[in-house]
């Protein structure tokens, strides 16, 4: 399978799956890496420069936000990121999305003619 | 490469502000300060990330509306650079066509009569061949008032050489409009014929009709 197109692929969901981490509660970066790999398999193990890319949108749109942290005995602040209001009102719809979009899909691809 | 020199050699490669680029070295740090409390080994950690360059090029790829997002600003701060020379040259132009007399056809002129002019005109060097002082003064501005005596005039006469002989006529006379800052003058050129020799006068008027400069030669 080429590469491009796999990444292509799957490009356009990491939006809706970091929104829906989100949702879960606050989480930093290497916490959402290791989660998507946790639960995605492989499929879904993402490198940093695609994650925070992806974060940084979220927050540019209003969908997320992010505040430093620094806890006692740590040497550096970690960054937490959560879902705002308004990134819960676009995680449902974009739920709601994939979900036609997916059996939309199915049907083209599993259509016999 | 220790976690320093890679963060460097990432930063490097990022095609992005330098203030982005402090927010990925900032996450990243943090991310490896995560991974490491995990217990993960720097080793473990960087063969994860990859090469810097292609973690960079990761970041340059999926930023895709940032770098464009860049490259927008780059070409509108180019675009804004060339407007500001622009205004900036607009507005010498203007000034320095502000500064610069112009000249337009008498005839043309909404404020002035070709025929007053060319009349007056020959009427200041009437005045002063008659050495009628106290008429020029009545006929000048005020700064003109204060060099049209008979000493000053006497004076300038003596530096075009001594005794000019009798008036005798007027060879020729053109007169233009000119504006020059915003003000309007009526410039008359004309040559006049003495026994000895022949003078040129330049003799400019103000929108009033006021006589403003005389010029000989």
């Amino acid at each position: 399978m080429n590469a491009k197109y796999e990444r292509q692929l799957k490009k356009g969901v990491f939006e809706i799956l970091v929104l829906k981490l989100l949702s879960e509660g606050e989480k930093y970066g290497y916490e959402l890496l290791m989660e998507l790999k946790e639960r995605g398999g492989e499929m879904f193990a993402v490198k940093e420069g695609t994650l925070y890319p992806i974060l940084y949108r979220l927050e540019d749109d209003g969908l997320a936000s992010s505040r430093w942290s620094r806890t006692e005995g740590r040497e550096i602040s970690r960054k937490y990121y959560s879902i705002t209001p308004k990134g819960r009102g676009e995680l449902s719809e974009l739920m709601e999305l994939w979900r036609s979009f997916e059996k939309n899909v199915s049907g083209i691809l599993e259509e016999k003619r | 490469m220790n976690q320093e020199s890679y963060l460097k050699e990432v930063e490097k490669y990022l095609n992005c502000r330098k203030a982005q680029k402090k927010q990925i070295r900032r996450d990243l740090e943090a991310d490896i300060c995560a991974a490491s409390e995990r217990g993960e080994s720097w080793e473990e950690i960087r063969d994860r990330m990859g090469g810097p360059r292609e973690l960079a090029q990761e970041f340059n790829e999926n930023m895709g509306s940032g770098s464009t997002g860049r490259k927008m600003k780059r070409s509108r701060k180019i675009l804004l650079i060339c407007g500001i020379v622009a205004a900036v040259l607009a507005v010498l132009i203007a000034a320095a066509y502000w500064f610069l007399p112009k000249s337009y056809l008498i005839e043309n002129s909404e404020i002035f009569d070709a025929e007053t002019v060319a009349e007056e005109s020959e009427e200041i060097v009437l005045l002063l061949n008659e050495d009628n002082y106290e008429e020029l003064q009545e006929k000048s501005t005020d700064q003109m008032r204060t060099v049209m005596t008979e000493e000053f005039m006497q004076n300038a006469k003596a530096q075009l050489g001594g005794d000019w002989g009798e008036f005798q006529d007027f060879t020729n006379s053109i007169s233009v409009e000119v504006v020059q800052q915003g003000k309007h003058f009526a410039l008359t050129e004309l040559t006049a014929l003495y026994e000895n020799r022949s003078v040129t006068y330049q003799i400019s008027f103000n929108e009033n009709m006021e006589l403003s400069g005389i010029y000989m030669r």
